[in-house]
């Protein structure tokens, strides 16, 4: 067995438990079972991090889809293995995948994914990471069109029409391949976002081609 | 046949609620228009410490005349017992008359996070047993009440000894009565290879101890190259694991009741499995 404690206030009779938990979260530490049964061991890691791969994709639907066709695992095993860390602040799993991803999210790969993150996190929480100081005229609008909680935020390329690419991709059981031949315009966005009513919607700022949507 | 035709052969059930349920659960009981219902004697809830059942429903409770079985939620018997959450759990059954209390061995929360489906389950060693039943006996001293442990869900094993063993010895050292999970007992015991899932045991010596058996379905599916038998309540309970109830409930004391654990699954499947139940109790 090793022996890692996770936090220094980890009681005695909980450290052998933490040790085990951590290498449950963390794909990267050996199982700390005996070698005979390290492949149960593995197969039960799996199946926690299917777990935790499906509330990531009820989160982040498309940055899901999009890092899991063009870089595996590398996004659920990473948001995974900070759950540990978050043991004294999140009270339910869901809170502590969701703080896990937001901690996790700029070690993603690429810009696109970055990007993309940000429009989903924005869409489903008042928490955006990254916003921008609305103008007074920004704040009026939003504020005009009946919206709470509101945020700008900045993008480097153009979310929506990535964000509508991607979903095509995502109805037609599209490849991995697809994924990858996904090209962002790289035409910088500012977008608003809001809620209205129980439902969070953004507004296209700049540039104003785009009418207002309502959140996937 | 009707459970009044044939008294005789068939053990008390129990039918598992959460507090969401429960109201309906008892309104339909009340209205006598469900067959199953009808046939069911205890409820076994499944509360956390910070519920409350509220007056009108307390009293629902009541008029159903069901036994109460309160299944705790979230305390980690296995490792640093929270003395708020037990508070919490004393408190909110001030005024239950509840029979005994149970919960699933191992551990549910890390710092204050509830691990929910990425529990652990006990290690299997002495030691283990040892603080387990610790913790047990502070449970039953704060609750005033028998507590019950149960065999958890879980696909993997830690430790040496057999998951049936570490459950006796438990049972032995805290002298409380154990909770019989079949699905999770089958299921742990087709993951780990520990032993045959065989209930024929008959050399067991905590079947005396135990108080309850639970009945629900779980799904077959395979990872990492290995099958996997995962506890899901809303499954179909399907004929082996009938079968493998039916030949466990002689080792049991006539007592020990069976509690259709099948939260999720549709009145219609519950009502199936409850037949089949009855059907193989009265056939043997």
């Amino acid at each position: 067995m090793t022996s890692t404690t996770t936090t220094p206030a980890c009681p005695p009779v909980m450290q052998r438990y933490a040790a085990v938990l951590e290498a449950l979260f963390d794909a990267s530490l050996p199982p700390p079972v005996p070698p005979e049964r390290q492949a149960r061991f593995i197969a039960e890691r799996e199946r926690r991090l299917l777990n935790i791969g499906r509330t990531m994709a009820r989160c982040w639907p498309l940055t899901f889809l999009y890092e899991q066709a063009l870089h595996g695992r590398a996004f659920v095993e990473g948001t995974a293995a900070q759950i540990p860390g978050l043991i004294e602040t999140a009270t339910t799993m869901t809170q502590a995948i969701d703080e896990a991803a937001r901690r996790w999210q700029s070690r993603l790969h690429g810009r696109t994914s970055r990007e993309l993150f940000r429009l989903e996190q924005s869409l489903r929480s008042p928490c955006a990471l990254d916003p921008a100081a609305a103008t007074r005229t920004e704040k009026a609008r939003l504020a005009a069109m009946g919206l709470i909680e509101t945020q700008v935020l900045d993008f480097g390329i153009d979310v929506i029409a990535l964000a509508q690419a991607l979903d095509f991709l995502s109805r037609n059981a599209a490849a991995p391949s697809h994924y990858a031949g996904v090209v962002p315009d790289p035409r910088p966005m500012r977008l608003g976002f809001g809620r209205l009513a129980e439902r969070r919607m953004l507004v296209v700022l700049r540039p104003t081609r785009h009418r207002q949507k309502a959140a996937p | 046949m009707t459970r009044r035709a044939c008294t005789r052969f068939v053990r008390d059930f129990a039918i598992a609620a959460t507090l969401d349920t429960l109201e309906g659960l008892c309104r339909r009981r009340l209205k006598g228009d469900d067959a199953v219902l009808g046939e069911i004697q205890a409820v076994n809830l499944g509360l956390a410490a910070h519920e409350r059942l509220t007056p009108k429903l307390r009293g629902l409770l009541r008029e159903t005349g069901w036994r109460v079985i309160v299944h705790m939620i979230d305390l980690n018997l296995s490792g640093h017992l929270d003395m708020a959450i037990l508070a919490g759990l004393k408190k909110a059954t001030r005024d239950l008359d509840v029979e005994w209390f149970e919960e699933d061995l191992g551990i549910w929360t890390w710092g204050r996070l509830a691990l929910g489906v990425h529990h652990l389950p006990p290690f299997l060693d002495q030691d283990s047993v040892r603080d387990t039943a610790a913790n047990i006996r502070t449970c039953s001293d704060v609750l005033e009440r028998p507590l019950c442990v149960e065999n958890p869900p879980t696909y993997f094993a830690l430790g040496d000894m057999e998951m049936w063993e570490y459950m006796a010895c438990v049972a032995e050292e805290a002298d409380c009565g154990l909770v019989l999970d079949t699905g999770h007992m089958i299921g742990f015991d087709i993951c780990t290879g520990q032993a045959s899932s065989q209930p024929q045991r008959k050399a067991w010596r905590g079947w005396s101890r135990v108080r309850e058996l639970h009945v629900s379905g779980f799904q077959s599916v395979q990872l990492a190259g290995l099958p996997v038998w995962i506890d899901h309540h809303p499954e179909p309970v399907r004929e082996p694991q009938i079968d493998w109830i039916l030949q466990t409930l002689p080792c049991l004391a006539p007592s020990a009741l069976i509690c259709l654990e099948m939260d999720g699954a549709s009145p219609a499947a519950i009502a199936d499995t409850h037949a089949r139940l009855i059907h193989g109790m009265v056939s043997a």
